[in-house]
């Protein structure tokens, strides 16, 4: 069943139109991508599936839930990643990470579930301190928001620019880190670019003039499965 | 793609071989590498297919007689081939020079068409854009290279898509 899908939406911000008529879905554990420049609208797009704005007109859908606003942050849910960080959250990288979840587990089990996350998006300082601001680069960012994000076990990751000003290796790294949540743990992820390096072999979609062109979703692919050979 | 741009040629100035072979030279000019005399041989085969016709020599004239032997002009087929052709899938393989014989193939007040040509080729750059490779540490540096320069030569096409668009939609709205 298709985990998120927009339909005919529209936004605006003050006159200007940003969506005005942007539809796309995306299946579970697919890893597709939106090109876009500058104030294309990528980032209001990434906010209507998350549930953060409220389209003027149109629908979004989420998979178990009532809508997307119900799915984000929720297990088995919608997750969207923020790079920013808050006092109020704690001092400490790994506080920042597990602070969403000490609303439903014990702060004990919160940080554990913390760690695991960081070591899933590759470790950075977990002692650091993110309001001294200068140690963290903008990939190191990234995967602390990522963390972050996984803390509610979503089903889906929608990240705004996940390879903005990271270039080469850290780029390649980046979008692997992407690409192994969908592989090896069937979290689909919705990314924004303005570079199409790297990302391959994902749904590469485009948004212009407020509209989302590209190909549809494919169904996921039945399984093959020879005689004598178990299902896993 | 050299019959394509013959016969849009035909089509929009129809005349003797040599000045159909003239105006596709210089109508084509760093994008098709053909002289006039190449239109020659191209069409006849148009001809062959009834996409084109030639005013025969008047019998028995030794020179070709009549001023408009061998004046060639496009048949109905050909218009609708070449109609058929500018709004057809691009051919991947060498989607960019298609794109380019096309967008100049096409009649300059058909914003409409020129448009699709360009929704087009966005859809051919988003194909290729998936097609390339993932990164792997198995590939070797030499690979990665040339890979990452043909993801920076879809970025940088992209952009121009972007570009082309809002010229056309500029023309569109000085026309109205």
């Amino acid at each position: 069943m298709t985990l998120l899908t927009l339909e005919h939406v529209r936004v605006r911000r003050g006159r200007r139109v940003v969506l005005a008529d942007a539809s796309l879905e995306v299946e579970p554990g697919e890893l597709v991508v939106l090109g876009a420049s500058r104030r294309a609208g990528k980032s209001t797009l990434l906010q209507v599936a998350a549930g953060l704005i409220e389209p003027e007109h149109g629908a979004v859908r989420v998979s178990g839930f009532a809508g997307a606003d119900d799915a984000r942050g929720r297990d088995g849910g919608i997750a969207f990643v923020r790079t920013d960080f808050s006092r109020a959250m704690g001092a400490t990288i790994l506080d920042q990470v597990a602070h969403p979840r000490t609303a439903f587990v014990s702060p004990r089990r919160a940080e554990l579930e913390a760690f695991d996350a960081l070591r899933r998006v590759v470790a950075v300082a977990l002692g650091a301190e993110p309001g001294s601001g200068a140690t963290l680069d903008h990939g190191e960012k990234m995967r602390i928001g990522i963390a972050r994000a996984l803390m509610s076990r979503p089903r889906l990751l929608l990240i705004d620019e996940p390879t903005v000003g990271l270039f080469g290796e850290e780029r390649d790294e980046m979008v692997g880190l992407l690409r192994s949540l969908a592989r090896d743990e069937r979290v689909a992820v919705l990314a924004t670019t303005d570079s199409v390096s790297g990302f391959g072999r994902w749904r590469h979609l485009s948004l212009e003039d407020g509209v989302v062109e590209g190909p549809r979703a494919q169904p996921p692919a039945r399984i093959v499965q020879f005689p004598g050979e178990q299902r896993r | 793609m050299v019959r394509a741009a013959v016969l849009a040629c035909v089509i929009e100035d129809p005349g003797h071989a040599y000045s159909v072979g003239t105006t596709m030279a210089e109508k084509f000019a760093g994008v098709i590498s053909a002289k006039p005399r190449h239109a020659y041989p191209v069409l006849r085969v148009l001809a062959g297919e009834g996409l084109v016709e030639a005013s025969p020599p008047l019998p028995g004239s030794r020179s070709g007689g009549s001023a408009l032997a061998g004046w060639y002009r496009a048949t109905p087929a050909g218009v609708e081939r070449w109609r058929a052709w500018l709004i057809s899938p691009l051919d991947h393989a060498r989607a960019e020079m298609d794109a380019k014989v096309r967008l100049l193939a096409a009649r300059p007040d058909d914003l409409a068409t020129l448009e699709g040509i360009l929704d087009g080729y966005a859809e051919h750059l988003r194909h290729a854009a998936g097609e390339l490779p993932e990164p792997s540490s198995a590939e070797t540096l030499q690979r990665r290279l040339t890979s990452d320069l043909d993801a920076r030569l879809i970025d940088a096409q992209m952009d121009w898509i972007r570009d082309a668009r809002s010229r056309l939609r500029r023309e569109a709205e000085r026309r109205r």
